[in-house]
């Protein structure tokens, strides 16, 4: 009887131990529905632009902010464009969200240095990130965890899940750094109906 | 014995928990599936592949503050006016129309970006190529200075004189500017070494990338802009790179002009180099939400509702005859035009044709009211612009139900402009030579129109605007004419400075050896 509780207990820590080595995606999905879990929303973006945002009222606040010389219509005349100050050199991005029901439920950014050329190594994508980085934390508090790359190009990537705010920050090119801001709870129920 | 053995139990139990746990935090995983340098670029499917980076760069051509901008709303056949809140956007249209633009102005400074973006691009392969030591990658690494060279050819017909960065590992962080001289020699040496070494098919293995053909066309557009670039022509140069494409028989010219610009205008036999454009797959063209009216999203079914912004100066639009089969029939009052046209011009319909769409908020001073009514009368530049003024961009085929990004593919390149480039070239040697007039009038007979009897520059100029509308060619066209800095409708020339855009404010900001070129 002792041996075989010997054998049980030996056993369920192994099962244990086995079943703890998750991969990152598995890792992270238990951080993604702990987070769920939570009920806590956090809906803020930037500028006064939130998730859950009417795609009406964002039009009539770029409006109202483009009319003040804030932001200006962005590359392809797809986004929005504002100019960064935070950074150590000029910089700018450039955002347009996603929407469903006519509301806001994602918020790709892409960033750049204005003064980005294949010679200034200073203005690289891999130095941008941290840059971006360090704003996202400002903007939304420390808690990044660092993914990391396993192709030869680009750097790794950043992740934080806030509720049900997901933040993700990843090198797209040598001149551009992207962070993609979803709902997750929009997400999910999204993905459910497909 | 037994009181040895509990102990001893909690001690395996212990030691195997530390043995098992880190992989509790160690989140490492040996991926099989990704790209990496020791797995990829091995075989040559895969090196086309890794070649593809440096073409999806070329999809931010047509991008609405892109090359496309700077080489038509700076030129006299493209406006984008200011309709009341609509496009002021800080003044940069007007400014691009008017050639008041800033070295801060977002036309000029993405232009840059796109093009040296593409050159990074080139770079980057091309040094990961080497890397390899591979034969395979011989072709390929052709390919990409070519491309590079090509991206070089914009930068040095729009800047003038631009850095020339070849390495990616090395470059020098602050380069001085090449003279526009010294581009012109790097992109000819360049296209000429890389012309044994790229591929010589003319088919689906090559469309939408650099061939042997591509890098001829290059090389006529350098030649035929040679005395713009270094101020020594080279016509005879010009009209032997346009011989080997045309001597090639790979191409001819469509019996239908709209073919070129059809949803499904890949298999054009006009297409020399072209950007394989897709809604889903390879966004960035979106002329239809740039030019077309909120309203027209009742013509097109459109996914969503157009920007109401660029369209045509009302000289050009009548630089058309009316028989002119490219500038079609304006839509009537009894219904939307069977005869296709590069424009969408006159009484606005809804997808049936049948229901005439009005605008509930017409304007106060709105000429017909509640219709909806395109006229190729613009009543002013800025700020109050009339929604309805200007004749609208539908030379492409606008696709029902369609998306903001459009699937036709863009010809950089094609048949009809070696054909015009030669004749040019021919005439600039000798004004009256039967050669370029016949292949002038070839292309005019396509269009429905009567022969020239003889060329001037003001006729062939004005032929090759009629031909080549929102093909990204009227900006140069216009300075190699030696008409750029004239006045037209709006605007008045600040002065032959203009020719060149500025370097970038930020690109000087952040590299002291740059110089700004003269005038700015």
């Amino acid at each position: 009887m002792k041996r075989f509780s010997f054998v049980l207990i030996f056993l369920s820590i192994l099962f244990l131990s086995y079943s703890c080595e998750t991969t990152p995606e598995q890792e992270y999905r238990k951080r993604e529905a702990k987070e769920l879990a939570s009920g806590v929303r956090n809906d803020g973006l930037f500028l006064g632009i939130y998730l859950g945002m009417s795609m009406d009222d964002f039009y009539a606040h770029c409006w109202e902010m483009n009319k003040k010389g804030i932001i200006m219509e962005g590359a392809s005349n797809t986004t929005v464009y504002y100019p960064i100050q935070e950074f150590k050199h000029p910089a700018s991005m450039e955002f347009y969200p996603s929407s469903e029901n006519g509301l806001v439920t994602a918020m790709p950014i892409s960033f750049y240095y204005d003064g980005w050329a294949p010679w200034n190594k200073d203005l690289q994508a891999d130095k941008l990130i941290l840059e971006v980085i360090s704003l996202m934390e400002e903007w939304y508090g420390p808690g990044f965890t660092e993914i990391e790359n396993p192709t030869p190009v680009g750097s790794n990537a950043f992740l934080k899940v806030d509720g049900n705010r997901r933040i993700t920050v990843y090198y797209v090119d040598d001149s551009k750094v992207k962070v993609d801001i979803v709902d997750l709870i929009a997400l999910n129920k999204s993905e459910k109906k497909k | 014995m037994n009181k040895y053995l509990f102990p001893l139990k909690v001690l395996v139990i212990v030691a195997l928990c530390f043995a098992i746990m880190p992989a509790c935090t160690n989140l490492d995983e040996e991926l099989f599936s990704e790209v990496t340098a020791d797995n990829f670029f091995q075989t040559e499917e895969e090196l086309i592949s890794a070649l593809g980076a440096a073409y999806t760069s070329l999809y931010g051509y047509m991008g609405t503050t892109s090359l496309y901008a700077a080489q038509e709303v700076s030129s006299d056949e493209m406006v984008v006016p200011t309709r009341g809140p609509d496009w002021g956007d800080g003044g940069h249209w007007v400014r691009l129309h008017q050639h008041l633009w800033t070295t801060e102005d977002p036309t000029v400074t993405n232009t840059w970006n796109f093009l040296f973006a593409g050159v990074n691009a080139c770079n980057r392969l091309i040094f990961q190529f080497e890397e390899l030591q591979n034969p395979l990658t011989d072709p390929f690494i052709g390919e990409l200075r070519a491309l590079r060279a090509v991206y070089y050819l914009w930068l040095m017909d729009l800047y003038g004189n631009v850095p020339i960065v070849t390495s990616f590992a090395d470059a020098n962080p602050t380069p001085q500017n090449n003279a526009r001289s010294e581009v012109y020699s790097f992109v000819e040496g360049e296209l000429t070494a890389s012309l044994p070494l790229v591929s010589a098919n003319v088919d689906g293995s090559t469309y939408g990338r650099i061939n042997q053909m591509v890098v001829q066309m290059a090389l006529a557009k350098l030649y035929l802009n040679a005395e713009v670039y270094t101020g020594t022509p080279q016509w005879q140069k010009a009209i032997t790179a346009c011989d080997a494409i045309i001597n090639s028989n790979n191409y001819s010219l469509e019996p239908n002009y709209f073919a070129n610009f059809n949803l499904d205008n890949q298999g054009s036999s006009e297409m020399i180099f072209a950007i394989p454009y897709d809604a889903v797959f390879a966004g960035g063209f979106n002329i239809v939400m740039q030019s077309l009216s909120y309203i027209n999203q009742q013509t097109y079914n459109l996914a969503a509702q157009p920007w109401n912004g660029w369209c045509t100066l009302e000289d050009f639009y009548n630089s058309y005859e009316d028989t002119d089969l490219r500038k079609g029939q304006p839509n009537t009052e009894n219904g939307p035009s069977t005869v296709r046209g590069n424009f969408l011009i006159g009484p606005q319909w809804d997808v049936s044709g049948k229901q005439r769409l009005e605008d509930a908020g017409f304007e106060a001073n709105d000429l017909d009211g509640a219709p909806y009514t395109f006229r190729a009368q613009l009543n002013e530049l800025a700020p109050n612009a009339w929604r309805e003024a200007g004749a609208r961009v539908a030379k492409f085929e606008y696709e029902i139900g369609g998306q903001p990004n459009m699937s036709n593919d863009f010809p950089i390149y094609r048949y009809t402009d070696v054909l015009m480039m030669k004749a040019e070239a021919l005439w600039r040697i000798n004004p009256g030579d039967a050669e370029a007039l016949g292949l002038i009038n070839e292309v005019r007979a396509r269009a429905g129109v009567s022969d020239f009897t003889e060329l001037t520059a003001d006729n062939l100029l004005a032929e090759r605007g009629r031909e080549f509308f929102v093909e990204c060619h009227r900006r140069s066209d216009l300075i190699r004419f030696g008409v750029f800095t004239s006045d037209w409708w709006e605007k008045s020339s600040p002065g032959e400075y203009v020719e060149l855009f500025p370097i970038p404010r930020a690109q000087v900001d952040a590299n002291p050896n740059l110089t700004q070129n003269p005038g700015y």
